[in-house]
């Protein structure tokens, strides 16, 4: 096999569409999640309420930093789960909905209350 | 409402709200998990499907519009025994696949362009690639594979 252009073996697979992602399965009674990312590259979050998100519903769970402290990554443990205190990209997962489905998930996160005094980034 | 379509050849019956997408009616209806969703918005080219000919997001294509129509995926470009198609052998053979998120869509783009146009230069081949994003690949062992037909 060295030194030979080999096929790898999940091709076919994947060229046929017969290859399953996380996506395209559905367990019975399965939840699904959506992530609140932060809209700015940098900034202090002045606040983060999930309150009213959480009423919503066919929502099940709504966690932030608070629910998910320390600190996790490669080699270096200095990245937090979920956004504490500041953001520092934008994108950066700040809270994340489990709910019945993927459209009462998506309507939560436009619950949360979110302000975030932006700084230079 | 139901609607009628040819998806891969097979004449299908779909009930739904005219305005869902057809790719939830293939993924969840007709059980094609074949064509992915990425973005849901007409940009990642995940979704990419053959519509009457015609290379489509189908994220943003209504069903209502899908009825009557000739539709194709990815699970329909091998044959009845399961034999890949030119295509599919030489983006194997280039090394063009990865993760594989993306290979339905650009499949099925791919396969709109040759069929308008089945000896495609470098440039044209990229130029039909730019609305299927691939994070893998970066591209150039897709295009090799086309040039290589």
């Amino acid at each position: 096999m060295i030194g030979r252009s080999v096929r790898r073996a999940d091709g076919p697979a994947k060229v046929t569409g017969a290859a399953t992602y996380c996506l395209d399965r559905e367990l019975p009674r399965m939840l699904h999640a959506k992530l609140l990312r932060s809209p700015v590259a940098a900034g202090r979050i002045v606040r983060l309420d999930t309150n009213r998100a959480r009423q919503l519903p066919g929502v099940r769970a709504i966690v932030t930093a608070a629910d998910a402290p320390g600190r996790g990554g490669m080699f270096i443990k200095d990245q937090p789960l979920l956004a504490e205190g500041i953001v520092r990209y934008i994108g950066e997962p700040m809270a994340a909905v489990a709910a019945d489905t993927l459209e009462a998930a998506a309507n939560a996160l436009t619950a949360i209350d979110l302000e975030i005094e932006e700084a230079p980034a | 409402m139901t609607y009628e379509l040819t998806v891969n050849g097979e004449a299908v019956s779909v009930e739904g709200d005219g305005l869902k997408p057809l790719v939830d009616a293939l993924r969840d209806d007709l059980g094609l998990t074949g064509t992915k969703t990425g973005c849901y918005e007409g940009r990642c080219g995940a979704c990419t499907v053959i519509v009457n000919d015609r290379s489509v997001v189908s994220c943003l294509f209504p069903l209502a519009l899908a009825d009557g129509a000739d539709v194709r995926t990815v699970e329909g470009l091998a044959g009845e025994d399961g034999t890949l198609n030119p295509l599919q052998e030489a983006i194997l053979d280039a090394g063009g696949v990865q993760c594989g998120i993306s290979t339905p869509g650009v499949l099925m783009t791919l396969t709109a362009l040759l069929e308008r146009n089945s000896d495609p230069t470098e440039e044209e081949v990229r130029a039909a690639l730019a609305g299927n994003i691939c994070r893998c690949t970066g591209y150039q062992k897709i295009v090799e594979a086309v040039l290589a037909l």
